[in-house]
């Protein structure tokens, strides 16, 4: 067992970063991104679907969760794929319930570590060969891997909707880390009474 | 083999080296085949450089007199070079990055004691938007403020280390030289000092040596007061504060000036999710004991003030001169001595590494 969950944890790590992406360019999410110098408009698309490779990587998965006897979250899974297939389309019903699948099988086989630094590994190879692109660059060297880096920009300028938010705790954490101590130490004090 | 406790120092060299690399990535013919001027605000500074250059003088009168030590730095660099005083603005960053980076080395090292904070520190602030935003708008100034900042600030907490006066001293020619760099900087850190002062005196710590801290802050503002009253004409703190509290808007416009900072100004390149959610976990865990760490809150809070009332400008420029390398290096640090697997750690020193150094090329490359 514990040679199959090596062997799926790659497997499922790639169907997660594969599924976000999926469901990134499915819901046309828009950026502001910075190309030299001019603020652009740009709707977040990979140019051709995702959703072949998706159907392979999930039919794996599922097999992996038959031999883990787990029926219940399977037929979950297919009830949502179907509801999202109609109100959605196909992309989106196959990238949705592939994370779902991924969700599913990480807490299946608890291996958490494994499936995140698979995670990490392979963000770490795209991240390098964005870096080599931006390396052989000022070389004059006419790099195959300018998607990668173009992609790489359009994940950048989607995450910066999110820093408006992120910036908030980190001006005023001041105030409320204590806030945050109080009130943890008054949930406490009340799961001690109740217990 | 490096021995652990020198692979700080090597970091801190890589650092450097990026952060070099960085000031000379945007001239690459290749990547600026049409030579475009690198830094929004570079003709201004090679205009005020150039009078400045006929007349050395006149570095205490361009751009109303204001930033005097920049143009001064500018006509030594110059001279160095031995080139024209437009290929000396444009290859400034070559010195003011190494000098942030080493500035925030220091700092880091001097406020926590601890050679891989300060390390990691010089790395975050070398791949940040300390470097990707001051080459983007050419804060020069600025940049050369937050070394002197960073400088001053860890000749301060040293001093509270070991007693040694002379770092006193240090700090405050570091922090005279400030002001004269750029007051804006100056009013953001020199608050928190005198803050922080009266918290440890409140909270009556035999230890800390607070009449002699209090001296020598007191003098050199004296300093500060009298140079300023004998050299320059039409510049005074309530000038500057008015200038400053006309920037101030009304709480309402809060999120639109915060969302506009985020996604447009500076090419969003302010928005760097990874660094600010370190600085975030960083910032969390500092505790309130150490005087280092004290200072840091009430800068911090301080800080957070004039951010929720100030407007977009004044929002930006308070986010750029906060200390963001060194916050993210804490919560970094705090995140790899975490008792983990020994590879995901390895994977995610990697990741991180490779993550920040496409962000700053990438920047690099599409700020020309």
């Amino acid at each position: 067992m514990r040679r199959l969950t090596w062997v799926i944890t790659p497997i499922l790590a790639l169907q997660s970063i594969l599924g976000g992406l999926q469901l990134l360019d499915a819901f046309q999410v828009t950026c502001y991104p910075m190309i030299h110098r001019t603020t652009t408009y740009r709707v977040f698309s990979l140019g051709f679907s995702l959703t072949p490779a998706l159907i392979f990587l999930m039919l794996i998965n599922i097999g992996y969760l038959l031999t883990r006897k787990t029926y219940a979250a399977i037929l979950v899974s297919a009830y949502v794929s179907i509801v999202l297939y109609f109100f959605k389309g196909l992309d989106v019903s196959v990238a949705f319930t592939s994370l779902m699948l991924v969700g599913v099988a990480v807490l299946d086989s608890r291996g958490f570590q494994d499936y995140f630094t698979w995670l990490l590994v392979l963000l770490t190879v795209f991240k390098g060969a964005v870096l080599i692109h931006w390396i052989l660059l000022p070389l004059g060297i006419v790099s195959p891997l300018a998607w990668f880096a173009d992609l790489e920009i359009s994940l950048f300028y989607v995450g910066t909707k999110l820093a408006p938010l992120l910036v908030l705790p980190l001006m005023f954490m001041w105030i409320l880390k204590p806030l945050l101590r109080w009130g943890l130490g008054k949930v406490r004090n009340y799961v001690k009474v109740i217990i | 083999m490096l021995k652990s406790s020198s692979r700080p120092k090597a970091l801190l060299l890589f650092s450097i080296f990026l952060s070099i690399a960085a000031a000379l990535y945007p001239h690459s013919p290749v990547v600026n085949p049409e030579g475009i001027i690198v830094g929004f605000d570079s003709l201004h500074y090679v205009k005020a450089a150039e009078i400045v250059d006929r007349d050395v003088s006149q570095a205490f009168k361009v751009m109303s007199g204001y930033r005097p030590i920049i143009f001064l730095v500018i006509y030594g660099f110059q001279r160095l070079l031995g080139s024209d005083v437009s290929t000396a603005v444009n290859f400034l960053p070559v010195i003011l990055n190494p000098l942030m980076i080493a500035g925030a080395f220091f700092l880091a090292h001097e406020a926590f004691n601890d050679g891989w904070i300060a390390g990691w520190a010089s790395f975050f602030t070398a791949c940040g938007y300390q470097v990707t935003v001051g080459m983007l708008c050419y804060f020069l100034t600025n940049m050369l403020a937050l070394s002197l900042a960073f400088l001053s600030l860890g000749f301060l907490f040293r001093f509270l280390r070991r007693f040694c006066k002379i770092d006193l001293v240090l700090s405050s020619i570091l922090g005279f030289l400030l002001f004269f760099t750029h007051p804006w900087t100056f009013y953001q850190y020199l608050p928190a000092v005198f803050l922080t002062v009266a918290i440890s005196w409140y909270r009556n710590r035999d230890e800390f040596p607070v009449k002699t801290t209090m001296f020598f802050c007191v003098v050199s503002l004296m300093l500060v007061g009298i140079f300023k009253f004998l050299n320059f004409r039409g510049f005074s703190f309530f000038p500057v504060f008015s200038f400053i509290l006309s920037f101030f808007e009304d709480i309402s416009g809060f999120w639109t000036g915060n969302t506009f900072i985020f996604r447009f100004l500076y090419g969003g390149l302010l928005s760097y999710m990874i660094l600010l959610s370190l600085a975030l976990i960083g910032f969390y865990l500092l505790d309130r004991k150490n005087i280092s760490e004290l200072y840091l809150t009430v800068f911090m809070a301080l800080t957070s003030i004039f951010f929720l009332i100030g407007n977009y400008t004044i929002k930006s420029r308070l986010l750029y001169n906060i200390p963001v390398g060194l916050f993210a290096s804490l919560g970094f640090n705090s995140i790899i001595r975490l008792n983990i697997n020994e590879n995901f750690k390895k994977v995610l020193i990697t990741f991180v590494i490779l993550t920040f150094i496409v962000y700053l090329f990438r920047s690099l490359a599409n700020i020309i």
